[in-house]
């Protein structure tokens, strides 16, 4: 299929180029907040470090005797090539401090999302078009988990299963059953918003003509929603997909520091709480850039959910 | 189906309209809040009211609510159990809990609202710009509003503390700069909807200049979206902000943010539950009013126009 | 003919009420006393308007009434088994497997992300007619073949947006007969399909009920019924006024409404009278047909609007041009009506966008009044614009939804200010038959026929010389039709209006209108008197549309 692959590239291509935007938006943005700021450059990469030679190293690392021009020029090429600069406050590069943490998140980040998807998916397909009182309770079950901070979810469940009922470790990374419970916290609030948009979409998409021909030929229900409805209900969920994968990372952050758990979150956290703006960047960095793919991803997948784009 | 559905759309004549001493724009508002007032629908959105009255209360006068002081702590009385005279208890440094709430929402609620006044204010500019049949245009803010909103919220939040520093004001621009390109989205499509409409298609059969077609009937007809939109954000900003407290960048203590409470609970949450729960459910019911408030204007507004 | 020599009905029903509730609870009944039977190659039609109750009755055969709703009967018979006491897996088997249901658009009648071959076979899987993928390929197209789709093999792979309207109409029919059920159930199976091709989808259901299915019609249009159905019911407000069979029910009809309802199609005989009967009692006497008042013969020496040579092109996606427009020339004369008619696609809607000035034609012009018209800068032809006015088929979509009713005839009433124009519009409020407290309506609160109206006192606010109406009545029920053609006609003589009246309803242009352009494929095959052009066509394409009409064709319809 030619036109798929067409119909693809047509889709990759301005999604790859925002990525490219985005990397270099960031970049520029750092360097115009560093720059703009009151305050010595040095001052604002020290961080709040200070040791003899520093500054000098700083100058010389960044080329801050050059015009603003040519640093400007030096510091995109370095981030071009991977080279985020050293961590003054951690006294390493930053690809070491950042490096090891990735997995961790993303590893949580992922089982959250997946455990949203199904809870979602579960959801919306069970009450769409029901009765009264199971949208009801599933809306408001919904909406308070939109609506509740996801690090109090957190600590409500900590309170429940680990303090009260000591079915999971108060904190750390070892094994599943660390998992669980940071996987829960960061999946509800994603979920709730997955299953509402999900659940309006096959609500939409039950009052179709198409519904009631396909029900004409004696289809059962089951069959309906997962055959014919949940197909277009994905459409305008995929949409969201980007926005959601930002979510989760932005709520990883938040959760790690709940659970006590290794990750770009603790990292970061406290690169912010020591203005190690290095490092901050860097990961802002790869969270934009995991957002891109993610978002070209499900471009893709758009694609196929949806046949109408290749045969226009 | 025309004439059933218009008979189900229901007659205006229960509903009761301001008299027409006030200009147009202001009564047609007024109208919207009479109508929006007096016939409840579900129960929900009348709570939700009900709700919003109590925090504004709480946000503008705490006094008439709490004879405590917010930061001054009776250390005798630390972490002490919800009972007769702290009735939401208190927390570790015997600062009654109630009180901290009631001090609290002036924080949450000014965030809120700063932080989308920033992104009402920028994204509807933008996305009107951007709604505009220019291509150039077109492009260039929505290539803006895809590589701002790549980055997620919090972390955007977080980049910017790094260089400006956490504080209150600072979370404020932070989340509402996040949310400009929400806003600049919505409004960019609506305006390109409402410019291939029909009626404003047509205009010009009726003698309308463009430029007086674009104030008359395109504006209006995109601005409505902006309230639904704008308080359903006031909800989300409140949240990002108390995400960002509790990490320790937004207000420091002692301020009496729900956020901050709830971060400096999490050490006591094994003895002192109420300390990590109550404001918890602050946040919580305050952004579900939003959303509810949120959805019947969404409901209100697509009621009247089809 | 006796009941015994009859072979076993399929559907047996007697006494069948539906009704739902309402917001209070309260039951509304949108079916009453219903009773029909169906026999194996018979087709019964159900006749009415929207909200009749006829959708709902054909629905209750397969019980996809919907949600709440409460069906009661004295008798409830399918294929002889009492469907009262069916649950749910017995509904099922009658689905698809005894009864197939067609409907009216087969863009959104068929899942939009399904193949077509996968939707057709999709019966066959569910009642275990064929397994496996390769079986289903094949018994979808043998189903597309049967029902004349050319090309079956390519059409299954394709999705229904791929497909032409006719083509996508016989899918679906394939759809719902590719579990051999033994009746169909149309529910307005040609609407908004042009002429020829309704012909051809009528011809495909006419052949299944000759090979032995049973058909019910569901259908607004009495030409429809009265070239297929055997049998006949005329429903209104969910009770049947007429029933028996089709030709009886047409020729005789024993209820006033039916009466006006067949009064109320348009057509060359009815040319000059109206299609609106005073309701007096004892029902309308079909010989009293009230003529339109007398008009002004069209001043042939002072053309208003002069088309000259237009010609458009459109690049398509696939990189193609299709010529929409190849040379049209038309020239409407003051106070006449010129008819301009064609199928979807003949160029008539661009044509209608370049006479408003809302398209620029890649070649040829147009003059308004005797002055240049296109080309021109809008600030120079602003002067010109309230002689040239519009009147669109949808006319919700160009009310400004947040505007009130006056705020709308308003907007063409800007010569005037404060008082003067609420009065200006409370004037013409009452020339369209509209009672003075529509004026703060908003359009979501007006009925089809309202908006019409509204829509038709905005164009004479501006006091044209011409208003183009584009399918002004199409999207209307056949007697809100009537009484907004017959307004048109009493506002046309009364003014003196040029009218440019679009359509794709031979019937009604030939009532409504002084002379005829036929548009076909962008280019003029005719032109002539609206009536003597389809009595003698001349061009081929002309007699192949007057052969496609479905007409009703009884005595009852010419005048006296």
């Amino acid at each position: 299929m030619t036109s798929t692959r067409a119909m693809i590239t047509k889709r990759i291509a301005p999604r790859l180029l925002t990525g490219l935007l985005v990397a270099w938006g960031a970049v520029t943005a750092a360097f115009i907040g560093m720059h703009a700021l009151p305050g010595r450059v040095e001052d604002i990469l020290a961080g709040d470090m200070s040791w003899p030679g520093l500054r000098e190293a700083i100058a010389q690392e960044w080329g801050l005797d050059q015009s603003v021009w040519s640093q400007y020029v030096g510091f995109i090429w370095r981030i071009a090539q991977g080279d985020f600069g050293t961590s003054y406050v951690m006294r390493q590069p930053v690809a070491d401090v950042i490096g090891p943490q990735i997995w961790p998140t993303v590893h949580l980040a992922l089982s959250a999302g997946i455990l949203a998807v199904v809870l979602a998916v579960l959801a919306a397909t069970l009450t769409a078009g029901r009765g009264r009182i199971a949208r009801a309770a599933a809306s408001l079950i919904e909406l308070a988990c939109v609506s509740a901070p996801v690090f109090w979810i957190g600590l409500l469940l900590l309170l429940a299963f680990s303090f009260t009922l000591r079915w999971f470790p108060v904190s750390g990374a070892d094994g599943w059953r660390a998992l669980v419970l940071p996987a829960v916290t960061l999946a509800l609030p994603t979920a709730g918003l997955l299953a509402q948009v999900l659940r309006e979409a096959m609500e939409k998409a039950l009052v179709q003509p198409f519904v009631v021909t396909t029900r004409a030929r004696g289809i059962g229900e089951t069959l309906l929603r997962l055959r014919h409805v949940l197909r277009h209900a994905a459409l305008p969920a995929v949409t969201l997909g980007g926005w959601l994968v930002g979510g989760l990372l932005g709520g990883a952050v938040i959760t790690e520091k709940v659970f006590g758990r290794p990750g770009l979150g603790t990292v970061t956290l406290n690169a912010v709480l020591s203005q190690d703006a290095p490092v901050v960047l860097a990961v802002v960095m790869l969270a934009a850039l995991i957002h891109v793919l993610a978002s070209t991803a499900l471009d893709v997948a758009y694609v196929f959910i949806d046949p109408r784009l290749k045969v226009q | 189906m025309t004439e059933m559905s218009s008979r189900l759309s229901g007659p205006a004549s229960h509903t009761v309209t301001a008299r027409s001493v006030w200009p147009k724009p202001i009564n047609t508002l007024i109208n919207a809040l009479i109508n929006f007032l007096t016939r409840p629908r579900r129960l929900a959105p009348l709570l939700a009211c009900a709700w919003m009255i109590l925090i504004a209360g709480f946000a503008f006068a705490p006094h008439w609510f709490t004879a405590y002081d917010p930061l001054e702590g009776d250390v005798l009385a630390s972490l002490a159990a919800p009972d007769a005279e702290h009735f939401l208890g208190t927390d570790k440094l015997g600062r009654d809990v109630f009180a901290r709430i009631v001090y609290g929402a002036r924080f949450s609620l000014g965030v809120g609202l700063g932080a989308v006044a920033i992104s009402v204010a920028f994204g509807v500019l933008l996305g009107l710009i951007a709604g505009q049949r220019q291509r150039v245009l077109d492009e260039g803010f929505s290539r803006l509003f895809d590589v701002v909103s790549a980055y997620p919220g919090v972390l955007l939040a977080m980049l910017l503390i790094t260089f400006l520093g956490g504080s209150l004001v600072n979370v404020a621009i932070a989340v509402g700069i996040a949310g400009i390109p929400k806003f600049g989205r919505v409004v960019r499509a609506q305006t390109k909807a409402v410019q291939d409409a029909d009626y404003v298609v047509q205009a010009s059969i009726y003698g309308r200049s463009r430029f007086s077609a674009f104030l008359v009937h395109v504006v209006p007809n995109v601005l409505t979206v902006v309230p639904v939109v704008a308080t359903i954000s006031v909800g989300t900003a409140i949240l990002t902000t108390s995400g960002l407290s509790f990490l320790g960048l937004g207000p420091q203590p002692p301020t009496p943010e729900w956020g901050l409470m709830l971060a400096e609970s999490r050490d006591y949450l094994r003895t002192a539950w109420w300390t990590g729960v109550l404001p918890g459910i602050a946040i919580t019911l305050t952004v579900i009013a939003f959303a509810v408030l949120g959805g019947s204007l969404q409901r209100h507004i697509e009621g009247r126009a089809p | 003919m006796s009941n015994a020599r009859r072979p076993a009905p399929l559907v047996d029903i007697a006494g069948l009420t539906i009704s739902f509730p309402n917001d209070r609870g309260v039951q509304h009944a949108v079916a009453r006393n219903v009773s029909f039977t169906i026999s194996p190659g018979e087709c019964v039609a159900i006749v009415g308007e929207s909200g009749s109750g006829k959708s709902v009755t054909a629905r209750a055969l397969l019980n996809l009434v919907g949600g709440n709703a409460r069906i009661e009967a004295e008798r409830f018979l399918i294929n002889g088994a009492d469907a009262r006491a069916f649950n749910a897996s017995q509904w099922r088997r009658v689905r698809g497997g005894f009864a197939g249901l067609v409907m009216q658009d087969a863009l959104t009648s068929l899942d939009p992300l399904r193949t077509i071959g996968k939707e057709v076979a999709e019966a066959a899987q569910i009642h275990g007619l064929a397994r496996g993928a390769a079986a289903l390929h094949t018994l979808a197209t043998a189903t597309l073949a049967r029902v004349g789709v050319p090309d079956p093999e390519e059409r299954a792979r394709q999705y229904a947006q791929q497909l032409s309207g006719g083509l996508r109409q016989r899918a679906l029919i394939a759809a719902a007969i590719a579990g051999q059920p033994r009746l169909i159930i149309a529910d307005e199976p040609t609407t908004a399909l042009d002429a020829s091709v309704q012909a051809q989808v009528l011809s495909v259901l006419r052949q299944r009920r000759d090979e032995g299915a049973g058909l019910l019609l569901i259908s607004h249009d009495l030409a429809v019924v009265a070239g297929i159905a055997d049998r006949a019911m005329v429903m209104r407000d969910g009770v049947v006024l007429d029933s028996g069979p089709t030709q009886e029910v047409l020729n005789a009809p024993r209820h006033p409404w039916t009466r006006r309802l067949i009064a109320a199609s348009p057509s060359a005989s009815t040319h000059g009278y109206r299609l609106t009967r005073p309701v007096t009692a004892g029902g309308a006497n079909l010989d009293a047909r009230e003529p339109l008042p007398p008009r002004a013969a069209p001043d042939l020496a002072r053309p208003v609007l002069e088309a000259h040579n237009l010609r458009k092109h459109y690049r398509t996606t696939a990189g193609g041009v299709f010529t929409a427009l190849d040379g049209v020339s038309f020239t409407v004369n003051a106070g006449e009506v010129l008819g301009l008619v064609g199928e979807s696609g003949s160029g008539k809607s661009t044509c209608a966008k370049i006479a408003l000035g809302l398209l620029e034609p890649d070649d040829g012009e147009i003059h308004l009044l005797g002055a240049h018209w296109t080309g021109m800068k809008e600030r120079a032809r602003k002067h010109l614009r309230r002689k040239m006015q519009y009147i669109p088929q949808d006319p919700l979509s160009s009310f400004d939804p947040r505007h009130t009713v006056t705020d709308i005839i308003g907007e063409n009433l800007r010569a005037f200010s404060g008082m003067s124009r609420r009065e200006r519009v409370m004037d013409l409020l009452a020339l369209v038959g509209l009672d003075v407290h529509y004026a703060s309506r908003r359009p979501g609160q007006l009925s089809g026929g309202q908006r019409q109206r509204i829509a038709i006192a905005r164009a004479l606010a501006a006091d044209p010389a011409i208003i183009i109406c584009d399918e002004p009545v199409s999207a209307l029920d056949v007697s809100i039709q009537a009484q907004v053609i017959d307004l048109l006609a009493d506002l046309q003589a009364q003014t003196g209006v040029a009218l440019l009246f679009i359509t794709h309803d031979l019937g009604l242009v030939q009532h409504a209108a002084d002379r005829v352009i036929i548009l076909k494929d962008g280019r003029v095959v005719e032109q002539g008197d609206a009536r003597a052009i389809f009595r003698n066509p001349s061009h081929s394409y002309t007699a192949e549309l007057v052969a496609a009409l479905p007409r009703l064709g009884f005595g009852l319809i010419t005048s006296s």
